[in-house]
């Protein structure tokens, strides 16, 4: 990809985004224990997890996540309700000042739709987290075949 | 016949029908498990005709002779299906170690649309190779759920999934008459539940 091309992807991207929130990006905010969920064979959805801790005294909270591994990438919650389990998708993922946000099985999750390559446990690539309109926080997250 | 005499017979109906669901679900039990319900007079399955994940039919005749646990579900659903499946592999495997026989495992697909035999072939064998799969097509599969107690919703979604599938989350046991004899509700713990089946499993029905 040459400069340009990046230029123009930066710009639609924030083209995206919502023009009314602030362009403050994920300052603060640290990344840890980030994975992928290894899919079964011809899956065309992976689930991610990770925890994304606030060290700064400003609430930060994700509004999306892109990656060019995946066609989309969206949050979603798992909620067991009278016996039922639910999938909603969530338009942000809140992280409070010096508090943190845990994605993990059977709660708060990535759906990655459509990897580009089918992805095998010990591989890994880079989702990119956007608390506002600029400079996305790139976090590295491995696949896993853990439950 | 006068509509007021079919509204009564209607309402007798309905209470006696009401009267033997109470007592299969509420009477109270002397064998009891930690991980769920058990119902204390197993409901013998109707004949139902699914579509097995080998894309041959999968009717009642294949749950006996052996336990069965359902596991409703779908497989555009890469977060509580697959942990679901894990923990699945990990009881099958408990279990074999402690000397028992597993249940079969069937993970019921209650999404048809994008879940054919072939798909759910690969999703179930990639957790384990003797896992099965099935779903049908409506109304069968509405019918088959009911009998075993699971309702499933398909829900519209403006994400790139196109729709999510509520379901309930228990796991159904079917003993070897064929008869729904359980629910293990979550959060599934691997050591209950292995002991529970061990005694459900072990104890003459």
């Amino acid at each position: 990809m040459n400069a340009r091309t990046m230029a123009i992807t930066a710009l639609l991207a924030a083209a995206l985004m919502n023009p009314a929130q602030p362009a403050w990006a994920c300052a603060g905010v640290e990344a840890s224990d980030a994975w992928l969920r290894e899919a079964p064979p011809g899956a065309t959805m992976m689930a991610g997890y990770v925890t994304l801790t606030n060290r700064g005294d400003h609430p930060r909270a994700v509004r999306a996540v892109r990656s060019p591994d995946f066609s989309s990438v969206e949050i979603h919650r798992t909620t067991i309700e009278n016996g039922e389990a639910h999938m909603e998708a969530l338009e942000r993922l809140p992280i409070p000042a010096h508090g943190e946000a845990k994605l993990q099985p059977g709660g708060a999750h990535l759906m990655l739709f459509e990897p580009a390559k089918p992805l095998k446990a010990g591989d890994s690539v880079t989702l990119n987290l956007y608390c506002g309109r600029q400079k996305p926080m790139a976090v590295p997250f491995t696949v896993r075949a853990a439950p | 016949m006068s509509s007021r005499f079919l509204t009564a017979a209607i309402a007798v109906v309905a209470a006696l029908a009401g009267l033997a669901l109470a007592s299969v679900w509420l009477k109270p039990g002397t064998v009891e498990i930690q991980s769920g319900t058990l119902l204390q007079q197993r409901r013998a399955l109707p004949e139902f005709a699914l579509q097995g994940d080998n894309g041959q039919p999968l009717t009642k005749a294949a749950l006996q002779g052996h336990w069965t646990l359902v596991f409703p579900g779908y497989t555009s659903c890469p977060d509580v299906c697959p942990t679901t499946l894990a923990l699945l592999k990990a009881l099958d495997a408990k279990l074999r170690a402690e000397g028992a026989t597993p249940p079969q495992m069937l993970f019921l697909s209650v999404d048809p649309g994008r879940d054919t035999p072939q798909r759910l072939a690969q999703y179930v064998h990639y957790f384990n190779p003797a896992f099965t799969a099935a779903t049908a097509q409506e109304p069968q599969l509405a019918d088959f759920t009911r009998a075993l107690g699971i309702a499933y919703t398909r829900v519209p979604s403006s994400s790139a999934g196109g729709y999510t599938m509520d379901h309930t989350a228990a796991l159904v046991l079917i003993d070897p008459q064929a008869r729904l004899t359980a629910f293990f509700t979550p959060p599934h713990k691997i050591e209950v539940m292995a002991s529970d089946l061990q005694r459900l499993m072990g104890a003459a029905s």
